[in-house]
Order: C-alpha cells, then structure tokens, then sequence
C-alpha cells in the first residue's frame, strides 16, 4: 500500500472519529449565527437530523422556555431568546460534555439565577459541564472543579473551595474600631493587624483563638464591633493574586 | 452512505427554504435579471441586431439567462457565504457531526434549483412576453451547462470568499468582478465592432472564468441561435 493511500485512511479514520467525538459534543460559543430566516422550530429540526439520538426539538423548546417563539424566525428574537436558542441547538443531540463558553455574559442578575438553574439541572442529568467565565461566583457556585488560565497557562486547577491551597490561606476578620478607642489598645491578636482609619483588617490562620480574644476584650470593655465579619480569601482573591503572579 | 446522502438532500431543503425567505437574496439573484430582461427586452421589442441579423429580444434571452445563473451561483453564494463565515454558523455547523460535505452539497444543489427555476421563468418570459422561439431541442444542452456552470460557479464563488476581508465587501466586489465579464461578454449589447484588444479581454476572462463561464455557455447558445435552432 503506497504511504499516500495509508495517510488517506489514517484521515479517513481521524474524520470519522471526529465525527463520533461530535455526535457527543455540545457547544455554545459566545457568539455564534444561524441561519437567520429559519423558525426556532425548524432550526432545530434541522440540526436535530446531524445526529444519530437527538432530543425531541419540542422538549428542547420546553426546556429552553422558548414555547411562545416556536414559529419565530430568528430575525425576531430578543438577545436574551438568542442565547436561549444557543444552548438549545447545543443540547438537541442530547450530548455528554457540554461547552459553554461564558454563557451569562450580559445577563441581568435574575436572568443568570434561571441560567444557573438550568446548568445545574444539565448536570443532574449526568451531563459534564465546561464552562468558561470571568465571574468567580460563577465558578464558586456552578463549579466542581475550576481551573485558572493566565498568560495562555493552566495557573491552578482544583475544587473552589480549596483552589491554590484557598482553604489554608489565613482568614481576614474586619470591624470598625469603636468610638474612643485607640488602635494600640486593642488586644494582642494571633496574626496581622492593621488600621486604617476606623476601619480595622486582622489576618490571622487561627481565627478562632483571634475570635475568641477579640469578642472576649468587647465585652469586658462594653463597647460594639460594628460590621465584624471573618472571611476566607474569595475565589476572586485567589484569581487576582494567582493572575498577578503569572503577569509579574 | 444512504443516510448521508439523506442528510444532503435535507441540507438543500433547508438551503432552500433560507434562500427564499432572505427576500434581499432572493430580489437581488432572482428579480434583477428578469428585471433587465423585461427593461432591454420591451425596450428593443422588434428591431434587429444589425452586425447578426437577430431580434434585440433573441438576443437577450441566452445572454441575461447566464447573467442570472451567474449572479445567483457566483454573486449570491459569494455573498451569503461571507456572511455565513462571519456571523459564526460555518463555525456551528463545524462543531456539528453533520459532514463538510454534506453541508457543501446543500449549498450547490440549492443553487442549482435556483438557477433552473430562473431559466425556465426566463425562457417562459422570452417565448410568452417577448415572442421568442425555444426549441425543445436545445433543453438537453441547456440544462447540462446549466448544471454544470451553476456548479463551477458556485465552487468558484465560494472560493472568492476567501478574498473577502469582510461580508460587507462581497457586494461591490462581486460586482467590480461580474459587471465587466458580462459586458465584454456581450450580456447588455453586442460588442461585434468592439477594438480588437477587447476582444483579447473578453477571451482572456473568459478563459480565466473557465470553459464553463458566461463567455462559452453564450456563445454557445448565440451560435445555435445564428443557426436557427433557437
């Protein structure tokens, strides 16, 4: 067999695994067209027939709240029903891994609640979910694992609640220093504190002993902490310092 | 295979169907022409070509015929693809499992029933309107350049795409390329007194444009038509 028949196989092989590898793919791009005159009801008909199990184009219009629209042509949809379309074309082959590349951009916060709502319910389903975003409680609410590309590099990958060691990063405790008070009369605290103005930042890995101490001191001397919160470094924090460490 | 081909023949389904609703689309491949033909047709109705002894009306009738199959096939896809390209539905259909060639074959063989449906709507003006004489003997011949040349110029006018920086520019750069072959092609008048070097203009695009184009496919018919089948 002369080598140029084998590379045709070899490519003949590739195709047809790739198009095995699409029968099972997904995708919601952040801005894709279709073809425009066509009704939703007829798009998805017609994308329904590239694969070997598709869905029901009704029940993808359920599910995608796009009833009323059926017999719309495309031309005549707001952008919010565009997107909807989006992701119902993606979902019509009934795919394993889905991609949504930052599919709540533009929402308004109740539209990207029902969005959360229905990616949450795509993988109740069994389906994986890959998704791309810039909002950290995006990542924080919807994700298993997250993974944080900078510079074109995989920057860190792993559970949100515990990405770039974010579980083991000292906490921050903040308050407003009450009224009278100097800085220098504050308790001694395990760990960093810092004020600025009114505004007090303790950082501290043990933020119960500084709790403890801290509450202990207001109440023996009766005076309030105002605005006393105790926070983990958010994903978003992680995202920055991992983001700048890449930049630097 | 077979439910590929099935897939085919639903691409042209839905080919069509966009194509006849995109009324822009359909105006500009389909009415144009059968427009010019109505305008030079009636204009010249019963006066005869001096240098070749045929009715003004004889002589549109092949001439704006190719003039349609082109604008449709060429003009239309180069158009419609760029667009397609950017607006991101390339990309879609990419990310489909629905094979490239599938895809292809939807866009040419929708072509393809355009450009019949606009030869027959021009051959029934021209024997209707204007009182022109088709002969059945000639439909064999037609149809195979018909099909051909929506063909290849379809596959060419897809190639031009790739010359296009964006959609908006298909339109004027489309025309910039069919406006001057169909005039030294002799769609709109016969440049039978032309200068010589003209005349090397026309072969050398028409030659550029392929045995298939406009060029050929018109003389082809002229010359059936100088010998009286047409």
């Amino acid at each position: 067999m002369s080598r140029r028949i084998q590379d045709q196989r070899h490519l003949q092989r590739r195709a047809s695994g790739e198009r095995a590898l699409r029968e099972r793919v997904g995708i919601v791009l952040q801005s894709s067209g279709v073809q425009a005159d066509l009704t939703v009801g007829e798009l998805l008909e017609m994308y329904a027939r590239y694969y070997p199990r598709p869905l029901k184009p009704e029940d993808v219009i359920e599910l995608v709240e796009l009833d009323a629209k059926r017999d719309e042509r495309v031309t005549r949809l707001s952008g919010g029903q565009r997107r909807r379309l989006d992701l119902a074309l993606a979902l019509i082959g009934d795919p394993d891994l889905l991609f949504l590349d930052e599919p709540t951009t533009g929402f308004d916060p109740h539209a990207r609640r029902q969005a959360w709502a229905a990616i949450r319910s795509l993988c109740s389903l069994g389906k994986t979910v890959f998704l791309t975003t810039h909002y950290m409680d995006e990542a924080q609410a919807l994700a298993d694992r997250v993974a944080v590309m900078a510079g074109g590099r995989l920057a860190a990958i792993g559970p949100p609640a515990q990405l770039a060691g974010r579980d083991s990063l000292p906490s921050e405790i903040r308050f407003a220093l009450p009224a009278g008070v100097e800085p220098s009369e504050l308790p001694a605290l395990a760990g960093d504190v810092l004020a600025d103005g009114a505004a007090v930042l303790v950082t501290t890995t043990d933020s119960v002993a500084a709790l403890h101490h801290l509450t202990g001191w207001a109440l023996e001397r009766g005076v309030p902490l105002v605005g006393l919160a105790v926070s983990q470094p958010s994903l978003e924090d992680v995202y920055l310092s991992l983001t700048t460490e890449a930049a630097a | 295979m077979t439910a590929d081909l099935a897939l085919a023949a639903w691409q042209i389904r839905n080919e069509q169907r966009s194509f006849w609703r995109n009324r822009r689309a359909a105006i500009f491949s389909f009415g144009f022409p059968i427009m010019l033909l109505l305008v030079f047709g009636l204009l010249n109705k019963g006066n005869t070509v001096d240098t070749r002894g045929v009715s003004w009306e004889t002589f549109y009738v092949p001439g704006i015929l190719a003039y349609g199959v082109v604008t449709t096939a060429f003009s239309n896809t180069a158009i419609s693809f760029a667009y397609a390209r950017d607006n991101g539905v390339i990309k879609r259909i990419q990310g489909t499992p629905l094979p490239w060639w599938a895809y292809m074959a939807g866009r040419i063989g929708s072509t393809v029933l355009v450009t019949c449906a606009m030869s027959v709507l021009t051959l029934a003006i021209g024997s209707t309107l204007l009182g022109v004489e088709v002969h059945a003997s000639m439909v064999p011949g037609l149809l195979c350049g018909l099909v051909l040349g929506t063909m290849a110029f379809t596959a060419l006018g897809i190639g031009f795409v790739r010359f296009l920086p964006s959609a908006d520019t298909a339109g004027p750069m489309q025309a910039f390329l069919i406006m001057p072959i169909a005039f030294v092609s002799n769609v709109f008048f016969p440049l039978d007194n032309a200068p010589a070097w003209l005349d090397k203009v026309a072969s050398a695009l028409s030659a550029i444009m392929g045995k298939l184009g406009a060029h050929s496919r018109i003389e082809a018919i002229r010359v059936a038509e100088e010998k009286g089948w047409l």
